[in-house]
């Protein structure tokens, strides 16, 4: 069955610092939109955790969505690398890909763009840069400077959305990252969930009182801040403000986002480890309600009805679809674990000659050493579109070593 | 190892990383899911235990679960030169025991050289164990070798009917040693192969040998238990079980943190008087 085309309320995926200053009202609407979309798909995927027919750790993005969404709308997804977190289905709707699809993943049937070998949370788009996590959230990081890094090389005015939480912030790569983001000057956005929970783990219990993770920063020469996601248009100005800045200066910068968790750590958590009265704290402060309330004062009760009824009404006929497709085939399993052999790359052997020269020189290069080259690589087209502050103070620093120190 | 790398390539491609084995890792994961194809050189092999979980679980697993490929060459010193548990394991059955990754672990200067390249043009994380032995065991020309894809088979060093000889890295210069020796006083042949790629194991030349001789050994520095050798010997004996006229031997070094002392060393790891020993041993 073909999928539907999605109403045109949510074929807008882009949200500039401009439309939140000039149309105030507009952006609001659109970032309620998407948020209204994260949070009912993510609620039916708990119904149908419940029903039995969606399995695994099915962790949901409930109370996070006055982060993610607007972090998704604003970042320029032509361009920009992120690897979302199991809190970032809004997101993931946001960045790329058919909701058939996002909701195959969650069934893990035949049409799961993961082929059903991965499930729920555990997808992205590498082809358009959201990278598909692993469980261990800070390992991503690295991955994120990586594919920066990378886009920065191709010359493309790249930022990177590098998402952790209270929980893996205590873990070793997010010391590495951070500083290696600082080091080679690094245009990357690192936002801390902080949901004050990892699983049943408080923050009073992760780390000591009075030590906020935003001021890591400082130890790293970056840039820190910490940043309330239950405000919601207070959080998308200061998270258009702190994106232009990133890919402006290429200095990373590290925010601590206050966020919620308002269904647990995923569908299977009873939540018994919280105090009595806690979660209905959470929910007094979810923004959704209250961005609605607002909405509905400017927008009209009308406006807002019919964005939500446009919505759920999509979300039901994707979910038929989804339903339908049938379970995932073993084949081909082993055949994939690796890439497919490629076409030989086009080495041009050149072992006679013993001139060097400096390949960005703009010197040619003929009877350069004793490597065969490939004929064509992406890393001797020129690459690096305005200065690299990074690359730049790396070289001068190590030059002003008196040389390498291999 | 990078010298002329740098001259030729520039400090842009050619750089220095914090210690930060992890970071840097994913660091690579990232260049490479985004068309580049970088090489981390990991100074010694021991140090990429820090980044186990970005090689094996992330790397490795990215293709199967996301049809990204992930082409990374980890350059990985290795082996017991005498400077003890930290800086002198085999390695090559820790990763391999996790899915995804390919392997090879050269012998000579020339498969040095076109293990690179085949790793390098590899669209998948691939791991090349360099022996530190064999860094300055001798120079040796290197060419332009039109068949550098070889590396990924198994080559066949000498031939005799006795056994099949099965060897890679710095013990494959061992065993050929010991065949010189073995055949000269006990007039005994065998067939040596150098395995040269671990992962995708490719071990069709070798049963065909083990049909003719009927008898095997497996000779790696790397510890015995859980070794390589074990996974050889497994496949082997499953495939030609009814042709073996002998129990298989299996050589490696002692199941013991690689001690520091070269004396213990000695005790530690094959030697060529203890594989002669275990050999003809066997042979009686």
């Amino acid at each position: 069955m073909a999928f539907p085309p999605p109403p045109s309320l949510l074929t807008a995926r882009d949200l500039s610092a401009a439309e939140l200053k000039q149309d105030p009202v507009g952006a609001l609407l659109r970032i309620y939109t998407w948020m209204h979309y994260a949070r009912t798909l993510d609620n039916r995927y708990l119904d149908f955790f419940r029903q039995g027919i969606m399995k695994g750790t099915l962790a949901g993005g409930q109370g996070n969505e006055g982060l993610i969404v607007p972090l998704a709308l604003l970042a320029d997804k032509a361009t920009d690398v992120v690897c979302f977190t199991h809190r970032g289905l809004g997101g993931h709707l946001i960045w790329s890909g058919h909701l058939c699809d996002h909701i195959n993943q969650y069934f893990a049937n035949a049409g799961s763009p993961t082929r059903a070998r991965e499930g729920n949370i555990h997808h992205g788009d590498p082809a358009n840069r959201s990278i598909p996590m692993i469980s261990h959230l800070g390992a991503m990081l690295g991955v994120v400077l990586g594919a920066t890094d990378s886009q920065r090389r191709l010359g493309r005015p790249a930022v990177g959305f590098a998402i952790f939480g209270d929980g893996s912030s205590s873990t070793g790569d997010i010391h590495e990252s951070l500083n290696l983001a600082s080091l080679l000057s690094l245009p990357v956005v690192f936002l801390i969930e902080n949901n004050g929970y990892a699983y049943s783990t408080p923050v009073s219990e992760q780390f000591a009182a009075g030590t906020p993770l935003w001021r890591r920063a400082a130890g790293y020469g970056m840039e820190g801040f910490a940043l309330d996601a239950t405000d919601v248009p207070a959080c998308a100005a200061k998270l258009a403000a702190t994106i232009a800045q990133v890919r402006a200066t290429s200095r990373p910068v590290l925010i601590e986002v206050e966020t919620l968790r308002l269904r647990g750590h995923a569908a299977y958590d009873t939540c018994t480890y919280l105090r009595p009265g806690e979660s209905e704290e959470f929910f007094a402060r979810d923004p959704l309600p209250r961005l609605r309330a607002q909405l509905v004062e400017s927008a009209g009760a009308a406006r807002v009805a019919a964005v939500e009824a446009e919505v759920n009404a999509y979300i039901e006929t994707c979910v038929t679809i989804s339903l339908a497709i049938p379970r995932p085939d073993p084949a081909g399993m082993e055949a994939d674990l690796f890439a497919p052999a490629q076409d030989p790359l086009p080495w041009a052997p050149s072992l006679e000659g013993v001139r060097r020269p400096d390949p960005f020189s703009g010197e040619p290069d003929h009877g350069a050493g004793a490597q065969p080259r490939p004929a064509q690589d992406p890393d001797r087209t020129p690459r690096i579109a305005g200065p690299r502050a990074g690359h730049r103070r790396l070289r001068g620093r190590l030059q002003g070593d008196g040389g390498p120190p291999e | 190892m990078t010298e002329d790398l740098l001259n030729d390539f520039g400090r842009p491609r050619v750089f220095n990383t914090p210690l930060a084995e992890s970071a840097c890792t994913g660091y690579a994961i990232g260049l490479a899911l985004n068309g580049h194809r970088p090489i981390e050189e990991f100074q010694f092999a021991d140090f990429a235990t820090e980044a186990v979980t970005q090689i094996a679980l992330n790397a490795a697993t990215m293709h199967f679960r996301s049809g990204a490929g992930c082409p990374l060459v980890f350059r990985l010193p290795c082996g017991s030169v005498g400077l003890g548990s930290f800086h002198s394991q085999e390695l090559e059955s820790v990763f391999l025991a996790l899915p995804g990754l390919k392997a090879l672990y050269p012998s000579t200067p020339q498969d040095a050289f076109n293990a690179l390249l085949a790793a390098y043009e590899d669209g998948n994380p691939v791991l090349l164990f360099e022996h530190k032995g064999l860094y300055r065991r001798g120079k040796h020309p290197v060419a332009w070798d039109l068949d550098y894809r070889d590396v990924w088979h198994p080559r066949l060093l000498r031939q005799g009917d006795y056994a099949t000889f099965v060897a890679y890295g710095e013990m494959v210069h061992l065993a050929a040693e010991v065949c010189e020796f073995l055949g000269t006083e006990y007039e005994a042949g065998f067939d040596l192969f150098d395995l040269r790629c671990l992962a995708p194991l490719d071990l069709t030349a070798i049963g065909e040998s083990l049909a003719r001789t009927h008898r095997l050994i497996v000779l790696h520095e790397g510890r015995l238990t859980h070794g390589f050798g074990a996974e050889i010997v497994a496949r082997l004996v499953e495939s030609h079980f009814a042709a073996l006229k002998a129990p298989p031997l299996r050589i490696g070094s002692l199941d013991l943190p690689v001690p520091f002392a070269h004396e213990l060393d000695a005790a530690f790891r094959p030697t060529r008087d203890k594989v002669i020993e275990k050999i003809t041993g066997w042979m009686t």
